[in-house]
């Protein structure tokens, strides 16, 4: 068993107005992500990745399916009651803009520590140091490569990359086991990123856990991920290894996505440009893709039949009839 | 007519200063930049490298804290900053316009936004009242908004960001403008939607001739859709080149870290290469002239002498006294 996380069968839908009509989030997710991966999750917004991705860190509940956590289940515990169990350590979350998520009266040292304190894990075994959480925070800060003096400062003394380490500490603190980084490097200028996709990198390399990486930059996806899972609507379009993904895309809206990476399209990618807007996420035709209606390759039988993810190639899936 | 032709937009030897509590912030320093008719060209930099505040000074919008120093702007044989308030009024909306970051923010929510295109048409165009609606309609045709009878009486917070921009589009291009200064248009919105609206916009400019001050931070984007690229670094212009040139033959080291560092099709992580240091903080009474001397590798005693402005090719300017 070399997975960590086996998603099967997620679907979270959210009640919208009067009646039993639903706002169809995620619907019928199903992956897994390895030990020591980095699988990258890209999609656009109204996409669910958001909603994917706070669900698997636990900060709400899906509807229903079933989330396998290192072989155990851990969707039937509730979303309100992880917080006090140790699975909150387990699996932590990287916010997109740390100048947001830091609490501004918080020195960094304090927000590197909260989360070791509230969980107790400070001493617990994911601390190599087992000594004193004032050890813990300033070996943290070495690994993210915070300077110790500016343990001291708050947030709005910190420069954008430093909050971003605070940030990334502070998920790393409890010793988790899948780091779930949500647009970590988007606020930032690329001068900066640059150092905080290699110091995650590094991280992971170092210690050996998982990443879901979600962002919307195609190039930056490439750089740090091993697989890519490409959601439109609520739905896995596609999922596969990198490299197949963004060189030989199976699902049209994969083609579309990667045909719009800037310099891409200068290269060799014919460009697709997608005509009119997604179809409304409010109870939509269970029988029809949902690309439909934007897609340039569609078929007859793209409104009758949903189609389902199918292996193109080993661990290459795409939900599509026509590729 | 003899000679060859002025430029649409000449903006030289401009400095801008803000007056702040913690003292004078020296935004821009002598920058120059010029636009043609019909050029599409790139200002590309990093937060807090004084594209925006170059944006509004040419559009005569600075925040009143700002002053302009010294410098000058000419736009269309216009001395920019010689108009009246009341002139400039008549110019921007009209031959000068501008499109930003945020078209939610812009846009009015309680006008309807065939509206607020009617509005513009109507101030700067001088339409008859019974031709605007038909006018309004077609300016959303020409931005490709499906179903434009529809969409006219919609209000912003009925239609998508994309949406959205493409009605600032139809506002900012209602009055056939001589240039368009677009602020991060496409910040926010999903790369399939970027892709569209750039490819329309680069297509209305070619169209009629519109010359396009595109603003980005992203210089993957700055090379897939302009002729010349001029990047800044702490309100300094350090290097302008044509497009092609500037990413295969960077001369200033910051363009050349810059480029090193953007994530690209082709590049692998290690390849990736992070910039050292921090902008300098512009309030400093002792900034030196290469306001990159202290984060750069190639730095030299002689770096304390003002800053040159090298011509190294037919187009192509490095402010930099060690070019690569």
């Amino acid at each position: 068993m070399n997975d960590l996380l086996e998603v099967r069968a997620l679907n979270k839908r959210y009640p919208v107005g009067p009646g039993r009509r639903a706002l169809h989030a995620v619907e019928a997710a199903s992956f897994t992500i390895r030990r020591g991966e980095s699988l990258g999750l890209v999609g656009e917004s109204g996409s669910g990745k958001s909603t994917l991705a706070r669900i698997l860190a636990r900060l709400i509940d899906a509807t229903d399916g079933s989330i396998v956590f290192a072989g155990e289940e851990l969707s039937t515990l509730p979303a309100a009651r992880v917080a006090r169990t140790p699975w909150r350590a387990r699996i932590q979350m990287v916010l997109q803009d740390p100048g947001d998520s830091l609490n501004p009266r918080c020195t960094a040292f304090q927000a590197i520590a909260e989360p070791m304190l509230r969980l107790g894990t400070a001493t617990g075994p994911s601390s190599r140091a087992g000594g004193s959480v004032a050890e813990r925070v300033t070996e943290l800060a070495r690994q993210v490569g915070l300077p110790e003096a500016l343990l001291g400062r708050f947030p709005h003394q910190l420069s954008g990359g430093q909050k971003a380490r605070v940030g990334i500490a502070r998920a790393l603190a409890p010793g988790p086991e899948l780091l779930i980084l949500d647009e970590p490097t988007s606020a930032l200028d690329v001068s900066v990123q640059a150092t905080i996709l290699h110091l995650l990198d590094r991280l992971r390399k170092e210690l050996g856990i998982s990443y879901l990486f979600v962002s919307h930059d195609l190039n930056v996806v490439r750089l740090m991920c091993e697989r890519i899972l490409v959601m439109y609507l609520g739905r896995i379009a596609e999922i596969g290894p990198t490299e197949a993904v963004l060189d030989a895309p199976l699902h049209p809206y994969t083609q579309a996505l990667v045909a719009a990476i800037p310099g891409r399209r200068r290269a060799n990618m014919p460009h697709l440009e997608l005509p009119g807007e997604p179809m409304s996420p409010i109870d939509p035709d269970p029988n029809t893709c949902r690309f439909h209606g934007r897609c340039p390759k569609a078929q007859a039988l793209c409104v009758r039949s949903m189609p389902l993810l199918r292996e193109h190639a080993p661990g290459h899936q795409a939900a599509c009839h026509v590729s | 007519m003899s000679g060859p032709q002025p430029p649409l937009l000449a903006v030289s030897a401009l400095s801008v200063e803000f007056r702040t509590r913690s003292g004078k912030v020296r935004a821009l320093d002598n920058v120059s930049l010029t636009l043609r008719k019909g050029e599409l060209v790139a200002l590309v930099g990093e937060s807090g490298s004084g594209k925006s505040v170059t944006a509004f000074a040419i559009m005569r919008v600075l925040d009143p804290a700002a002053r302009i120093t010294s410098g000058s702007l000419h736009f269309g044989g216009m001395d920019l900053l010689a108009m009246k308030d009341a002139e400039l009024a008549e110019l921007r909306g009209r031959e000068l316009s501008m499109i930003f970051q945020n078209p939610r923010a812009a846009l009015n929510p309680i006008r309807r936004v065939g509206r607020q295109i009617e509005d513009v048409l109507l101030r700067h165009a001088a339409v008859p009242r019974q031709a605007l609606r038909a006018q309004a309609i077609a300016a959303l045709t020409q931005v490709r908004i499906p179903d434009p009878e529809k969409r006219y009486a919609a209000y912003p917070h009925e239609l998508s960001g994309g949406m959205c921009q493409r009605i600032m589009i139809a506002m900012a291009l209602a009055c056939r403008p001589a240039l368009l200064i677009a602020d991060e248009p496409t910040t926010g919105l999903d790369v399939t939607t970027q892709a569209a609206i750039l490819d329309l916009m680069r297509e209305l400019a070619h169209a009629r001739g519109m010359a396009m001050l595109l603003i980005t931070h992203d210089l993957g984007l700055a090379a897939e859709y302009c002729d010349r690229v001029v990047v800044m670094h702490a309100g300094h212009v350090v290097e302008t080149a044509p497009t092609s040139r500037l990413l295969s033959l960077p001369r200033h080291p910051y363009s050349a870290k810059l480029i090193a560092a953007t994530p690209r099709v082709d590049r692998r992580l290690d390849d990736l290469a992070a910039i050292a240091g921090n902008l300098p903080d512009l309030r400093r009474a002792d900034l030196p002239p290469c306001r990159f001397s202290e984060r750069c590798d190639r730095y030299t005693p002689t770096c304390a002498a003002p800053l040159p402005s090298n011509t190294v090719a037919a187009e192509h300017a490095v402010a930099c006294h060690h070019p690569l």
